[in-house]
């Protein structure tokens, strides 16, 4: 017999005595933290010593094996409970003095609320098999007008207050300036149908206020498909709209477009989305109308295939464009576009 | 653009009120602006006629009127000296108001003028609002259209429709009266109502031919010779002109002066306003000169640098060989198109008039107007490129409604004279099928539907078997040529809110973004997600600024720039991130930003433009070199994030940069090298640039140029080899003069090409009077374990070597 178990019961008169000799052991071996596993229940311990130690218990206390045996069961589901993980070791003492549950956020970064945007209009386009195309700011004559039937001296010029640079070139108006380079492209690698957009920052010579900004993104889309694959209608326009913004806003859109005029296009159209307010019942934002104008469309004018070197005959396609401060205003709440590049940390912080 | 609704009425069939009309215009047309209410500036003016005047017992400039107004005669003492019996004028009776300039309302009583009763007040055209012209009452004698008795009131009550003109620029047709009126007849599926001075104008008989491009037309009206000579350089496309003898001068009747005043005009007399009343009517320009001042040799030329001419709006300008001229001899008579001159216009005493409609280049025209500054509603509708075959309609319009309303004087109208190089035919034609119009709508349309919808535009069906269309399409459609054009209208009238929604399939095809996006996404991450807020900035800049920091090499200028702080477009960030430093400052104790944006630089006469990411970073309780490091830390972990090997970086001194000694302060800024290609900077800001942009603590800022960072960055994963065998590190901490940096000592290790030596990292410095530098060199085979002894060895060698090389570097 272990001396050491011997010892133990060497002053015990009763069962019972016993029992409550363990437990306030335990009792103590947890408010030390100290091992309660290795001290109790290992091989070597307490109560599996005591267990081997039956006949010696039972001429002390005069209690039956059995009984003895299930007070023993007791306390080892006591000491069990108190070590919690069955097999896990409590640290007898902290290694250093901290506090688990402080926390602190690091310095906050942010992207801007323009280029989050930007990125889900692209993200969701790419979905729906359009590429991503970043041009030039600065672009020629024939990209931004000529080539999209905007000859010299048209009057649909005065539809876009252009700068200019010193050197001849232009600031485009509009990221429509990507169609030319596109559909050569397309017709050179025979690659169609196209499906692009071009969400690019452009600029018009006219003075800011807190509906206008001289600078700006434009969201500007393009589909072509050859004829003899798809004929491109206005009902797939339509539809390509309401797919995205449907998607963008996370709710169901409906499209509406009205006839407008934009050189590059015939028919072209102005479109505007459900009001995203009050589900087209009118409210102040729509103006009573239960819409809010979005941007321009219309399908693909022939002289952009012409000055392209494509039969108008045997291709079709369509086209659009919106503002992204605009979209990004309506979807934010943002009531003064000017906000956007005024840099102040409190708006950067909070949109 | 204005639009009379009262006058447009006159062309319609239905009664639909303008607010309906004004909703379909907007669902097909274009977006109307608003609807204007007009009102006339006085309330219960009646139609008199003077029965006897007398003079005023005891005023001398004063006479008594009796007026008939129907329903009673009245008796009023006037002061005006035009007026005589017979006259027909407007009465104000008691208890009629009049608004005065200001608004102010007055009323009519009876009163006592100088001992004598009178029961009204006769008006001029100020006094009711009309014009500006009080020289005396206004004489209604010649207007027709107007009775003893009548209210004027309804006359001037109109409702205006505005239409914003950009919108229908391609729609020359629609400057005018009548067509709008035609769409809003075609869109409730109707045609207009020609109106009576309209109609019946065209049968001509073409009498003679001066030469190849000058035709005579006659016929019972136009008979009289026609005396003009014309001479015509070019730039010309049709110049139709006529003679009016016996023309009276006098105010043009009530409904005209109303309507011309609810589109924003004064009436000035039935000569000038009739050309104005049928140029609103049918979109047509035309031009009177008296003739007894002009004389009947046209020449039409363009004009000698430096020629002047005073214009009816009583300005003086100076022409350029630009500029179309009409002249008689050597004196230009008007700006061709533009505006008349001002000797040559129609005055009271004009008896004989030159009528001219004409057609000119448009785009010329435009530029004469834009240099000049002269923007009449002539050349609104001229530069929209109106139809040439418009010119004899609108002749025809002024003779027929002058002789409508005028019958009396038996004006003598000469043939037309007409020059017409290059006929534009009256009809278009375009094949079309149904199946394409249905192809290209997306929409089955039923075939009868298609050809209501082409008939009621004035559109004419030729031909239509098999579901092959053959159109004529009236010439004044300019812009309906293609079949494209074609389909628009009929999806226009079909109605864009029938439509259906579909989804339609898209081929299976690779999707493809710009060269860099996935970097670019990258970086953007990193830097939102370390710290840095993002600003967004314009891409125009200040050259005087930029000039002032060195930062401009070549820049790109804007030729019209919004204000001077805008001239070019920028070539540094820099101002950007000090402007952004400075504001936030006094804001908060520190900041970090980025921008992604591009910078300008004009390279061969072409702007070149490079996208640029741009840090900024300030911290008033950090010394200057905790803030250089830590975003230079940062740097460098989004250059590794992106995909850059970290051996492939490299910060110098010995490179100079734009940015580097005026913007940032030399002696604590680096070049960034990637690859062995300048790759952008990092430093702290000067003086200069603090006191520039009045920052009180230093910032450092950032550039790195965002092509060669993609350039630079690894495309492909495929596995390196590696060693197998434990490498051994070993730290050589020393001490160097101030002058020589970490690059120095790394370069220097380099260029012995150690055995075995796999890394070179410089992993801490401080500053006390000297600079320590501590550099970690690890060795490593691929095939063995290296041993100690060997390694120490190479170390030793390389310590050495160091110091051989710089003077004063300790080992510690």
């Amino acid at each position: 017999m272990d001396p050491i178990y011997a010892q133990y019961i060497s002053d015990i008169s009763s069962l019972d005595e016993l029992a409550s000799k363990i437990s306030s052991d335990i009792k103590e071996s947890v408010k030390k933290e100290e091992n309660i596993q290795s001290i109790y229940l290992s091989r070597k311990g307490l109560i599996t010593g005591l267990f081997s130690i039956l006949n010696e218990i039972e001429n002390k206390t005069g209690s039956s094996k059995r009984e003895i045996g299930q007070v023993l069961n007791t306390l080892k589901k006591e000491a069990e409970n108190q070590s919690n993980i069955p097999g896990a070791d409590k640290p007898k003492n902290r290694k250093e003095l901290f506090d688990p549950t402080f926390f602190q956020i690091g310095q906050e970064g942010r992207l801007h609320v323009l280029t989050r945007e930007k990125i889900l209009t692209e993200e969701l386009f790419m979905r729906m098999g359009f590429s991503i195309i970043d041009d030039n700011f600065v672009d020629s004559d024939f990209n931004v007008f000529e080539s999209l039937n905007v000859p010299a001296n048209h009057p649909a010029r005065d539809l876009w207050d252009t700068f200019w640079t010193e050197s001849g070139e232009v600031v485009r108006t509009q990221t429509t300036a990507f169609q030319n380079h596109l559909l050569v492209e397309a017709k050179e690698n025979d690659s169609f149908p196209i499906r692009a957009i071009q969400p690019g920052l452009c600029s018009r010579n006219e003075a800011t206020d807190a509906r206008h900004e001289h600078t700006f993104y434009q969201v500007d889309g393009l589909y072509v498909s050859k004829n003899s694959e798809k004929r491109v209608s206005v009902v797939d326009l339509i539809s390509t709209l309401r797919t995205f913004f449907s998607q963008y806003l996370q709710k169901e859109m409906n499209i509406r477009i009205q006839p407008a005029y934009f050189p590059f296009v015939e028919p072209g159209f102005e479109f505007a989305i459900s009001c995203i307010f009050c589900k087209g019942e009118g409210c102040n934002v729509c103006s009573r109308s239960g819409w809010l104008e979005i941007g321009g469309c219309g399908m693909t004018h022939p002289n952009v295939f012409k000055k392209a070197g494509l039969d108008p005959d045997e291709y079709s396609g369509f086209a659009f464009g919106y503002g992204l401060e605009r979209m990004a205003q309506l979807k934010l709440n943002i009531n003064d576009v000017r906000l956007f590049r005024e840099n102040d940390i409190r708006f950067l912080n909070n949109s | 653009m204005r639009l009379s609704f009262s006058w447009l009425s006159d062309y319609l069939k239905d009664s639909e009120t303008i607010e309906e009309k004004s909703y379909k215009l907007n669902e097909t047309l274009t977006e109307v602006d608003g609807i204007e209410e007009v009102k006339p500036s006085f309330e219960g003016v009646y139609i008199g006629k003077i029965l006897k005047l007398e003079k005023h017992p005891n005023a001398e400039r004063l006479r008594i009127a009796m007026v008939d107004i129907k329903t009673k005669k009245l008796k009023i003492v006037c002061g005006a000296s035009n007026i005589y019996e017979g006259m027909k004028v407007p009465v104000a009776i008691e208890g009629t108001a009049l608004y005065d300039e200001a608004g102010d309302r007055f009323l009519i009583t009876k009163t006592k003028i100088r001992g004598e009763e009178s029961e009204g007040m006769l008006c001029s055209p100020r006094e009711l609002g009309i014009s500006k012209d009080h020289s005396g009452i206004l004489d209604l004698s010649f207007d027709g259209t107007v009775s003893i008795g009548d209210l004027l009131d309804p006359i001037f009550t109109d409702k205006v429709l505005k239409i914003e003109n950009k919108a229908i620029t391609h729609r020359p047709d629609c400057f005018s009266h009548e067509g709008v009126a035609r769409e809003l007849a075609a869109i409730s599926g109707n045609m207009v109502k020609p109106l009576s001075f309209e109609t019946d104008n065209s049968k001509f008989t073409k009498t003679s031919a001066i030469d190849k491009d000058i035709s005579i037309f006659t016929n019972e009206v136009f008979n009289s010779e026609n005396e003009i000579k014309l001479k015509i350089d070019g730039y010309t496309r049709r110049y139709s002109t006529i003679t009016i003898k016996g023309i009276k001068i006098k105010p043009s009747p009530a409904f005209i002066q109303a309507r011309l005043i609810a589109l924003g005009h004064h009436p000035i007399n039935n000569v000038v306003d009739l050309t104005n009343y049928v140029m609103y009517a049918i979109g047509q320009p035309l031009h009177a000169f008296d003739a007894d001042k002009t004389g009947y040799n046209f020449h039409i030329r363009t004009a000698k640098n430096g020629e002047k001419l005073k214009v009816l709006d009583s300005n003086t300008y100076e022409l350029t060989t630009d500029d179309i001229t009409i002249s008689d001899g050597p004196t230009p008579l008007d700006i061709g198109g533009i505006i008349g001159g001002y000797e040559s216009g129609i005055n009271n005493d004009t008896q004989n008039v030159v009528l001219v409609a004409d057609n000119f280049d448009p785009s010329m025209l435009r530029r004469t107007s834009w240099r000049t500054g002269i923007r009449t509603d002539a050349v609104t509708i001229y530069e929209k490129d109106i139809d040439p075959n418009l010119t004899i309609n609108g002749l025809v319009a002024f003779v027929n409604l002058y002789n409508e309303l005028y019958p009396e004087d038996e004006i003598a109208v000469s043939t037309i004279l007409d020059y017409y190089p290059i006929t534009f035919p009256e009809w278009k034609e375009v094949v079309i099928s149904h199946e394409l119009i249905n192809k290209s709508i997306g929409e089955d349309i039923k075939l009868d539907k298609i050809e209501k919808i082409l008939s009621v535009l004035g559109i004419l069906i030729i031909k239509s078997e098999e579901g092959i269309l053959t159109l004529n399409i009236p010439s004044r459609r300019t812009d309906l040529n293609t079949k494209e054009d074609v389909v628009e209208e009929i999806l226009r009238l079909y109605g864009y809110s029938n439509l259906p929604v579909r989804q339609y399939f898209y081929k299976l095809q690779e999707v493809k973004a710009y060269k860099g996006r996935e970097e670019e996404i990258k970086a953007l991450n990193f830097m939102a997600n370390t710290g840095y807020v993002q600003i967004e900035t314009y891409l125009f800049a200040d050259l005087g600024l930029e000039e002032k920091l060195s930062l401009s090499t070549s820049p790109v200028k804007i030729k019209n720039p919004i204000n001077i702080e805008s001239n070019i477009l920028k070539s540094s960030t820099i101002p950007d991130l000090a402007k952004i430093a400075s504001r936030n400052l006094k804001l908060a104790d520190s900041g970090k930003f980025f921008s992604f944006t591009r910078i300008f630089t004009l390279n061969a006469g072409k702007s070149q433009e490079e996208k640029v990411l741009s840090n900024v970073y300030f911290d008033k309780k950090a010394s200057n070199s905790t803030l250089y490091y830590s975003m230079q830390k940062d740097l460098v972990d989004a250059l590794i994030a992106i995909g850059v090997n970290e051996n492939d970086i490299k910060f110098t001194t010995k490179e100079t940069f734009k940015e580097k000694a005026v913007a940032l302060s030399e002696l604590e800024s680096a070049a960034i090298f990637i690859k062995g290609k300048y790759a952008g900077y990092i430093g702290l800001s000067s003086s200069l640039l603090e006191k520039t942009f009045d920052m009180d603590k230093s910032a450092v800022v950032s550039m790195l140029k965002f092509e060669n960072i993609v350039e630079a960055s690894k495309k492909d994963y495929t596995l390196q080899p590696y060693s197998k065998f434990p490498s051994i590190s070993f730290d050589i901490s020393m001490f160097v003069n101030n002058d020589t940096f970490t690059e120095d000592i790394i370069e220097a290790i380099k260029s012995r090409n150690v055995k075995d030596l796999v890394g070179i990292k410089s992993v801490d410095t401080f500053q006390k009077d000297n600079r320590a530098v501590t550099i970690r060199l690890t060795f490593n085979n691929l095939n063995k374990t290296l041993e100690r002894t060997e390694v120490e060895s190479s170390v030793e060698g390389i310590q050495s070597f160091l110091k051989d090389q710089f003077k004063d570097l300790k080992v510690r």
